[in-house]
């Protein structure tokens, strides 16, 4: 075995795995929180690729600095879309959230559609082509930035739910709902802001993707199954599980590829994933602190 | 009361002359012949699809403003556009609408073989011509009468791709002899992929690497370490646009550098340059058709075609555009010879198609001549180079406008 093609494999997974836990975290922070798993947070990353995409090609902003932007942005969204939608289901049973979630999927991809039509953007920035190259290895420098704004956003989030009093609202309603409102929580407060927080993640993940894929409609659809994969191998509601089953997934898709086949790199994203089930019901971190 | 039933009848008295008037205009005004279009114009293809249309209707454009179809007392020619979207399943009923409902008399079918396929069988039960620059040997291999395909086969291309890089080897002694191919897993992918394989160990090359991966793939990287690890000196890949550009760009950021010799679709359209800018210069790929080849840059009516599409459409007139203006081309060219829009009378005249005049001139090598299949028998591909940010036709020799630049060392 080549030791560079091994560890160029590695990086390559660990890289790719960054991505994934980019848009897993928002997602496992909704389900956290709300006990409720969002369909279409992948619509929410493509609508973001929008907004970021627009933003670079109408006024000139590249990703990077039209983060900000794109996160007030994604934030007025999953506003709204809680207050106008989402609210009318809590306490509903779950089918009732589920059907919501998928039909609002089904509606932004179609309206994203009909706005745009069905062709592929992309970015023209010179970062994209740009990479670290080091001892026969390289590092792709937009999937760099990707996975260090991964971990940021995971190592933020811990401190906002393990030492903010917003956080510990956050915590204390997830764990019960009647208990945090005889303390005095706003329940409906804290899932608005969980809900919106998670919106701006799958946000910033749409931004930070863009220089690497396409725009289109059906681009939340490449990632939401893996995102989904990835919540519940970390264990569903914990974030710091969000970013190592990513890591997981995005190691074990790099190396079958690479040594077996990049068609059946999948098949065994699905044997592990089955395999860490079997042995941990709960996934990784399943039943630890949010 | 009265009134109103005497209004009803003023009324209907009125609508009723409406009626025969307008009735009347269209008989005695000139006449109009209706060509569908049918391409991809929306999904991941759409940019091949609307290449396609654009020269289609510059084709109906030229032959309308010279005077419409003459043997048909100036009949104007109509384009009916048709999505057939980029999904092969939409294919079969989207063009069984069109033919029961458009009334057209023929058709250029869509330019992408896998959307191309499935729509055939309804065109002969139809009984509507169409001319294809779809490139899959299966169009013209299962015996349809009413099909017509200009562009070389798929099965050419491989061999074209080879003989080219053993040209490359005795002419700039690059001293290749390992061989990479990469092919995306889908219909074109596997039988183009399939074609350069047999060519390539046939040729005396080693092929080192072998591997296919799925269609939209969002990661391109382990794919470009295992042609990294396989030592390859030449990359053959087959991939549509957004496929190409992600392969290619994985590339530059892993500075893995084989001589490329793409199979066509993705490495030649506009978007590659747009995509790249002028690091596409010195790519290289297999064409099925190419804007400067002798054939067209040696006659100055044809040159005059591509500088129309340029300046109408901005971009410069590609592998789809040239052979779709081509088949509208020789539809109207069958109406004048046969004085008639009977969609029998163009197949009859279509199915011994020779012309080596202007409309032959477009396709290489300067004629087209229909065979018993109903395939132009006499056509071949040709190799492309980027240079001076379009693509230049540089192999075969007899098509060539520009001199190979070989990789800078």
């Amino acid at each position: 075995m080549n030791p560079t093609i091994f560890l160029q494999t590695t990086l390559n997974g660990l890289m790719t795995g960054g991505v994934y836990a980019l848009v897993a975290v928002g997602l496992t922070l909704i389900f956290g929180v709300m006990k409720i798993v969002n369909f279409a947070q992948g619509e929410f990353v493509m609508l973001a690729m929008y907004v970021s995409w627009m933003l670079a090609t109408f006024a000139h902003i590249g990703p990077y600095p039209g983060l900000l932007i794109v996160g007030a942005v994604m934030f007025g969204l999953g506003y709204a879309a809680f207050k106008f939608l989402i609210v009318r289901v809590i306490g509903k049973p779950d089918e009732a959230f589920i059907l919501l979630t998928l039909g609002l999927s089904i509606v932004l991809q179609n309206l994203v559609l009909v706005i745009f039509g069905a062709e592929y953007f992309s970015i023209d920035t010179p970062i994209k082509d740009e990479a670290f190259h080091m001892g026969g290895l390289s590092l792709s420098v937009p999937r760099l930035i990707a996975f260090l704004v991964a971990l940021l956003m995971v190592a933020g989030l811990s401190i906002l739910l393990n030492r903010t009093d917003l956080g510990r609202a956050m915590r204390a309603t997830a764990e019960s709902r009647e208990v945090a409102t005889l303390l005095g929580i706003n329940p409906i407060r804290c899932f608005t802001i969980a809900f919106a927080v998670g919106i701006v993640l799958a946000g910033a993940a749409g931004v930070l993707l863009t220089p690497m894929f396409y725009v289109f409609p059906g681009v939340g659809t490449l990632f939401n199954l893996t995102a989904f994969v990835v919540v519940v191998l970390g264990g569903m509601g914990s974030v710091t599980g969000a970013l190592l089953g990513g890591l997981i997934i995005g190691i074990v898709e790099a190396l079958s590829s690479t040594y077996i086949s990049l068609d059946l790199s999948q098949l065994f994203t699905f044997l592990i994933f089955l395999a860490v089930l079997f042995i941990r019901p709960s996934g990784l971190f399943g039943g630890a602190a949010k | 009361m009265k009134n109103r039933v005497l209004w009803s009848v003023v009324l209907t008295v009125l609508l009723a002359f409406l009626g025969f008037a307008m009735v009347a205009c269209q008989e005695s005004g000139t006449k109009e012949i209706k060509i569908a279009d049918m391409d991809c114009l929306s999904g991941s293809n759409a940019d091949a699809g609307i290449q396609d249309l654009n020269g289609a209707q510059l084709a109906v454009d030229d032959i309308n403003a010279a005077g419409g179809i003459k043997a048909l007392g100036g009949a104007k020619l109509k384009l009916v556009a048709v999505d057939m979207t980029s999904d092969p399943k939409n294919a079969a009923s989207t063009a069984e609408r069109v033919f029961s409902t458009e009334k057209v008399v023929a058709a250029k079918c869509p330019g992408i073989s896998g959307i191309a396929l499935p729509m055939l069988p309804i065109a002969e039960k139809a009984q509507v011509p169409v001319i294809c620059n779809s490139i899959n040997d299966q169009i013209t291999g299962q015996g349809y009468k009413y099909t017509f395909q200009i562009a070389p086969h798929g099965s050419q291309f491989g061999n074209a791709q080879v003989q080219f890089l053993k040209w490359l080897n005795e002419k700039y002694k690059l001293g290749i002899k390992d061989v990479a191919v990469v092919y995306e897993n889908s219909g074109y992918g596997v039988s183009t992929a399939g074609g350069v394989k047999d060519f390539v160990t046939k040729g005396g090359f080693n092929l080192v690497l072998y591997e296919s991966y799925p269609h939209g793939f969002t990661d391109a990287s382990s794919l470009v370490t295992k042609v990294k690890a396989s030592k390859a000196q030449a990359l053959f890949p087959v991939a549509y646009t957004t496929d190409a550009k992600l392969i290619i760009s994985t590339m530059n950021q892993m500075n893995v550098h084989p001589v490329v010799v793409g199979g066509g679709a993705g490495f030649i359209w506009p978007a590659f340059f747009t995509e790249l800018g002028p690091a596409a210069n010195g790519f290289v790929s297999v064409a099925s058709w190419n804007w400067d080849s002798k054939a067209m840059s040696s006659k100055p009516e044809l040159a005059a075609i591509t500088e129309r599409y340029q300046k109408r459409f901005g971009a410069f007139m590609g592998e789809h555009a040239g052979p779709s203006y081509v088949a509208i081309r020789m539809f109207a060219d069958a109406m004048e010879q046969t004085k008639s829009s009977d969609s029998k009378k163009i197949r009859d005249y279509l199915a011994t198609y020779n012309n080596s005049g202007l409309i032959g001139g477009m396709m290489q090598p300067g004629t087209i001549k229909i065979d018993s299949t109903g395939f132009n028998g006499v056509v071949h591909p040709v190799m492309i180079q980027w240079q001076d940010n379009l693509p230049r036709t540089v192999y075969p020799e007899v098509d060539a406008s520009r001199s190979y630049m070989p990789p800078k060392k």
